[in-house]
């Protein structure tokens, strides 16, 4: 289907900005000094894919691809958590409960 | 094209999304530690995800007798943005505070650095 002009030119700017902030944050990902903030840093990569993903399905006019999202956050949160306790434990699953 | 005051709807909060996730993501390239990037991270989060979001809910229930899917997502976000968030902040602050200069204050300093990290 195709979208009227100025809807377009809204979709563009859209994807555009999420473009330059996911280019940003690479950035950072990339640079950062300690390990908290390179996940910080991908943390708000999916973050910014999720957005991505779903103007793109906006743009394409296509349903299919909402569902990847669902997956992305799922799997974003999973990956934080996981993370955070091997930082501060030094292992993910803890056989020993105290 | 049926329903166009919708479509301007759209177009508003694909804007608002995106410039907001680009607000977010110059806050995380600039600020001075961890903890200050975790909030440019938040503002991404909350303010330009559920944007974008809340425009694709409108726009598929337009265009395709769709869905509020996607609305169930965002509570969902919410309350997993600031669960982690706030175990990777203590875990950061535990293996070693890594604060900016700048910090004028640390309520948590006696547990500052009380875990060594694993690298």
């Amino acid at each position: 289907m195709e979208h009227p002009l100025w809807f377009s030119y809204a979709l563009w700017v859209g994807i555009g900005c999420l473009a330059v902030a996911l280019v940003l944050v690479a950035v950072r990902a990339i640079l950062g000094p300690t390990v908290a903030d390179r996940v910080v840093a991908a943390d708000a990569l999916s973050t910014l894919l999720m957005s991505l993903i779903i103007a793109s399905s906006i743009w394409l006019d296509e349903v299919s691809y909402l569902d990847y999202v669902l997956v992305l956050a799922v799997l974003s949160f999973v990956g934080t958590v996981a993370y955070a306790k091997y930082l501060q434990r030094g292992v993910i699953i803890e056989r020993d409960v105290d | 094209m049926s329903g166009t005051w919708t479509d301007w709807l759209v177009a508003a909060l694909l804007v608002i999304g995106g410039l907001f996730s680009l607000v977010g993501a110059i806050g995380i390239l600039r600020f001075p530690d961890a903890f200050n990037r975790m909030h440019g991270s938040g503002v991404s989060a909350t303010v330009g995800l559920p944007a974008i979001v809340v425009a694709g809910t409108i726009y598929f229930s337009v265009h395709h007798g769709l869905t509020v899917k996607l609305l169930f997502f965002v509570p969902f976000l919410l309350w997993t943005g600031a669960a982690g968030t706030f175990m990777l902040g203590r875990a950061a602050h535990q293996t070693g505070p890594g604060l900016a200069p700048g910090t004028v204050r640390d309520d948590m300093e006696s547990l500052a650095g009380t875990v060594k990290a694993k690298e």
